[in-house]
């Protein structure tokens, strides 16, 4: 059998994976709870969030935090308008929960390939910016790891304040729990939106960005967190950004766990009958509502 | 000087048109009652003053201001607030913080601990339960949080959705007495009911809503002596 310090060392990394997943998911359960949008252009979010790490860390030699901060900064402008642009003069009309849908995959696609001309078809790797690996007990795990970690999690109980305590948080959960009543309490709720829409962009620009020193970077970069993301919504429930955090997490360290016992090529197929088999015991994921 | 003022207000649903040239007003301090049978367009007509729902045509003055074009959030803003019925509540947050939610405006926010107590006094029942689901709250513990978090918007005047809906007779006194402590408080009520007996006895005056017209007007006494209103209504 394995040695278990093999197994601790696989969890970790599953955590750090998770972290970043998170981001993701939490930042599409957000947006689906609030606003009940689909936005499956938020992998492009991911994505360019990577690439504006990768310039900022290659080209204007920001350290990890700083440029996982300005990847923050720009795509959470770029979300905004985004749904001042796109989503917005849909607001009101007719079903217009399910036009976003159609909207989100036409700008997801346009993304993409603006990406593809702008920064070209060549996988961009970073080299490594904290040399080294820390060791607890004969578990190792590199500076570079340990940052996406520290960072992830930082981020995820900033949001978690945020969304329990702060004013604009509490705005967010009434839009969410009853729209109408949230706009007879004074909420302006298409204010909500878009401050929704680009601090879940900024998160998952945070989960690119942190990522980026570990893997590569190319236009198509964010389908694959996206389809996660997603999966991650499901299990955890969607709407809930409880579900999220734990659901992402418990993903992160499943995932990495087929790695260590079957093999990495089966790691999304794995992933994807956990979520059938909890979605078959429990219709509404962990931490459903409605 | 009327605190409310609505002239010849037309709302539709759609194609359907629900409210047709609905004039009333509301003086400072006074509790007005809006009565009618369901379907009359009680409702509709809360969901238009508080701009839900947008008007065709008519004017609705409020505080000297015309409100009839404005969002809901800038509504609330001038002091108009609305209780939907059932309370307009957030199911998975608490007590506490739904009432926090309604002081969600800046100048609230910051009184928030004087309107607080000011809630808690009128409702003890919410101060015990303030840490509590508002979903797992009782029908009646709905309607109080619902009014509460009105409140907490410090509106010069609230307009409160068929109050009694839904609750024991005992529950219904109780939840009248408050609202009649809060107009104590300075606050101009306009009460929607279906519950005609309990809204005349509370309101100094009274509209009778039918068809989405309003067919009758005075104090409550002289409603309350109407023939119209005796027959359709009260069924004496």
């Amino acid at each position: 059998m394995f040695d278990l310090s093999i197994l601790i060392q696989q969890v970790v990394y599953g955590l750090v994976i998770g972290s970043s997943y998170v981001l993701m998911a939490a930042g599409f359960s957000l947006i689906w709870g609030i606003m009940g949008v689909l936005n499956l252009a938020h992998g492009e979010f991911y994505m360019l969030g990577a690439y504006i790490a990768y310039y900022a860390c290659s080209l204007l030699g920001f350290n990890p935090l700083l440029s996982t901060l300005v990847a923050m900064v720009g795509v959470f402008s770029f979300g905004v308008i985004f749904e001042r642009a796109l989503l917005s003069p849909l607001y009101g009309r007719k079903g217009w929960e399910m036009s976003t849908v159609l909207i989100t995959v036409g700008a997801s696609i346009l993304i993409q390939n603006g990406a593809l001309v702008i920064f070209g078809e060549k996988y961009k790797g970073l080299p490594m910016y904290f040399d080294g690996e820390v060791e607890i007990w004969k578990i190792f795990l590199s500076y570079d790891r340990l940052v996406v970690f520290l960072v992830g999690c930082f981020l995820i109980a900033f949001l978690w304040y945020l969304m329990k305590y702060t004013r604009v948080g509490m705005a967010m959960r009434a839009v969410s729990q009853n729209r109408e009543g949230a706009y007879l309490t004074g909420i302006n709720v298409h204010k909500v939106f878009y401050i929704a829409f680009g601090l879940s962009a900024a998160f998952a620009a945070a989960g690119g960005a942190l990522l980026a020193p570990i893997f590569f970077v190319y236009p198509t970069v964010g389908a694959g967190p996206l389809l996660m993301a997603f999966a991650i919504v499901i299990f955890g429930g969607f709407g809930s950004v409880k579900g999220a955090i734990v659901a992402g997490f418990m993903v992160g360290v499943f995932e990495s766990l087929v790695v260590l016992i079957i093999s990495s090529a089966w790691k999304d197929v794995f992933v994807f009958i956990l979520v059938i088999i909890v979605l078959t015991l429990r219709p509404r994921g962990l931490f459903g509502i409605q | 000087m009327y605190l409310l003022d609505v002239a010849g207000l037309n709302c539709a649903y759609g194609r359907s048109q629900v409210l047709w040239d609905i004039s009333f007003h509301v003086r400072e301090a006074e509790i007005v009652a809006i009565i009618g049978s369901n379907g009359a367009g009680k409702t509709t007509l809360l969901r238009a003053l508080s701009g839900l729902l947008p008007a065709l045509s008519g004017k609705v003055e409020f505080n000297r201001q015309r409100i009839e074009r404005l969002p809901p959030h800038r509504i609330v803003e001038l002091g108009l607030s609305q209780i939907p019925e059932g309370g307009g509540i957030f199911p998975y947050m608490t007590v506490l913080e739904n009432l926090k939610v309604g002081a969600f405006l800046p100048w609230n926010w910051k009184k928030m601990s004087q309107n607080l107590d000011v809630v808690f006094q009128l409702f003890p029942d919410l101060a015990e339960r303030k840490n509590q689901l508002a979903g797992t709250l009782s029908g009646g513990e709905r309607q109080m949080l619902g009014i509460g978090k009105g409140l907490m918007t410090s509106p010069k005047l609230i307009l409160i959705d068929e109050p009694s809906s839904g609750l024991a007779p005992k529950l219904v006194l109780r939840v009248f007495d408050t609202i009649e402590e809060i107009q104590k408080r300075n606050v101009t009520i306009v009460l929607v009911e279906q519950n005609i007996h309990h809204a005349l006895n509370m309101g100094s005056r009274a509209y009778v809503l039918e068809n989405g017209r309003i067919v009758l007007e005075g104090t409550s006494q002289e409603l309350m002596g109407h023939e119209h209103v005796r027959k359709a209504y009260l069924g004496i």
